[in-house]
């Protein structure tokens, strides 16, 4: 039976996706198999799962069906988002997966960083080509202004001061280069600066209030005619995968749990993100507070899921920024994942959880039971606990 | 009767690559899918639904007329409609729909068989597409 198809936007390395697809269904990479472009199994299907291909033509590159005889698949797990997110990650690709209507231009795309509705054109899928629509495939947020104080008597309900507006929507659209940043995998040497290029393609496009609303309306876009990135690729799926990161940096945001950007973004990047972020957000004693949401697919009258939160106004006296100290903690590994490379220390002393993401050179030293001691950079609480590692210079077993 | 307002801008007719005969081996596939045989007229149904003569669902941006559901792609206007289920219409699974572009691409019955045996494709789900590859030929 055929299990899945993927639509790849990049060929992808046969042993990558071996390896993936084993991971994925939890079996031996032995139990995969890699038959190449042949439109079907020339032979009757044993204990495998095989994998064909076929070139695609757009913004996709290649196709991967799965065989495998239904006795096999019967003991496969189903996979779920976060799943595919990892076969992603280990294929190093974006593909297409389906979603669960019928509709042929509706598919989820799967990024290493997380999975988003997107669609494909119609017209292009006539022509057998499948090309993403950009303007339906990337989101559209809305920045709800609210006052938290009784306004002026001479501010109407509708109007929101320019210094916070603008404060916003500069900081969010920074926010959205540095991921960008990180999607593209751009180095830096000290200090990450944003290259002019992705400044330049990767664009939040605001429109005017609604009518009678303090709600700007605005849109990731993906500027195709400003050139395509340093890697030759097009802006339209890492845009995809700018704004899935985008979502988790506000899902850490809204659930207070900061400290985990670290876990899926570079450790440099991951903190300006943080500040950017909280720059975005109205400043004590502004008089705002700010609703950012993802708005329902405009067509017609239907909804899709929404991605909403809300950005309470900071705490007085700097409650979100942390001092940053200094320090050696005694700690044990209390989770650990090696694919995503990711530990949750315990410190010892102050029970407090701290998340990490490792370099795979650290590996060695953190795959342990024992206690041990590390040093670094810590982000401390008013009480001066530790709550978050901003950088971690030495691990070693304690005595 | 007109039901709900004529949309506007008016919707783009669904496309041919719906019908049953167009169906290839090659055609990705989906979870889900549907295909349309050749003697529903999807044009004059889109006109319907472009004078408001089709019954609107809020709830899941779907449209009813003549015994047919219709909803519609993407968010770029004009919007373009596609079968979703009803008269004419036929929901198939993935296999069904690869089974399906086999009939369709090989001629030869024993050959298209041998294809199907090869790719593993459950009884029930050659059935359906034989099913429908038989009306698609009746028209």
């Amino acid at each position: 039976m055929i299990w899945q198809e993927l639509l790849l936007e990049k060929e992808a390395a046969p042993e990558r996706v071996l390896k993936a697809t084993a991971e994925l269904l939890r079996i031996g990479e032995g139990f995969v198999r890699w038959l190449g472009n042949v439109p079907f199994p020339d032979a009757p299907l044993a204990d495998a799962i095989e994998i064909t291909e076929a070139p695609l033509e757009g913004d996709f590159a290649q196709r991967l069906t799965f065989y495998v005889s239904a006795a096999m698949a019967k003991g496969f797990p189903h996979p779920q988002p976060e799943d595919w997110q990892r076969f992603a990650t280990t294929a190093e690709c974006r593909f297409l997966l389906s979603d669960e209507t019928s509709d042929d231009t509706a598919w989820q795309m799967v990024t290493p960083s997380g999975v988003r509705p997107v669609f494909l054109d119609s017209d292009a899928l006539d022509a057998e080509r499948f090309t993403l629509l950009p303007e339906s495939s990337l989101p559209h947020y809305q920045m709800r202004f609210l006052p938290t104080e009784t306004p002026d008597t001479t501010q109407k309900p509708h109007e929101a001061r320019a210094s916070v507006m603008a404060r916003t929507i500069e900081h969010m659209e920074n926010v959205l280069h540095l991921l960008a940043f990180a999607v593209e995998k751009r180095t830096f040497q000290k200090h990450i600066v944003i290259p002019g290029d992705i400044i330049q393609r990767y664009a939040l496009l605001c429109a005017p209030f609604e009518p009678g609303s303090v709600i700007v309306p605005a849109r990731l876009a993906a500027l195709a005619a400003l050139a395509d990135s340093e890697s030759g690729e097009s802006s339209l799926s890492p845009a995809v995968e700018v704004s899935a990161l985008f979502d988790r940096v506000c899902q850490a945001f809204a659930t207070q749990r900061e400290e985990t950007l670290r876990e899926f973004l570079p450790e440099e990047i991951a903190r300006r993100v943080r500040d950017s972020y909280q720059e975005m957000l109205p400043q004590p004693g502004s008089g705002y507070t700010l609703e950012l949401s993802e708005k329902p697919r405009a067509y017609l009258e239907a909804t899709r899921p929404l991605i909403t939160w809300h950005a309470k106004e900071r705490r007085g006296g700097g409650g979100k920024r942390r001092t940053r100290k200094i320090l050696v903690r005694r700690v044990k590994v209390v989770a650990f994942d090696s694919i995503a490379k990711t530990v949750r220390f315990q410190d010892v002393q102050t029970e407090s959880f701290l998340p990490y993401k490792y370099a795979a050179h650290q590996e060695e030293d953190i795959v342990t039971t024992e206690l041990l001691d590390i040093t670094g950079e810590f982000a401390v609480n008013t009480a001066g606990v530790p709550v978050e590692i901003v950088m971690l210079n030495d691990i070693s077993v304690a005595p | 009767m007109p039901l709900t307002n004529p949309p506007d801008p008016p919707f783009r007719c669904p496309s041919d690559r719906h019908r049953v005969q167009k169906v290839r081996q090659k055609t990705a596939a989906k979870d889900r899918n549907t295909v349309v045989l050749p003697s529903v007229d999807m044009r004059a149904d889109c006109e319907a639904i472009n004078r408001g003569e089709g019954e609107f669902n809020k709830q899941n941006a779907e449209y009813a007329l003549a015994g047919r559901v219709y909803s519609v792609h993407g968010e770029e206007l004009p919007l373009v409609l596609f079968p979703v289920r009803g008269d004419g219409f036929f929901p198939l699974s993935r296999g069904a729909f690869k089974a399906l572009g086999v009939l369709n691409d090989v001629e030869d019955r024993a050959r298209a068989i041998e294809i199907m045996d090869r790719m593993e494709i459950e009884q029930a789900e050659r059935d359906q597409a034989m099913q429908v590859w038989e009306l698609g030929r009746l028209g």
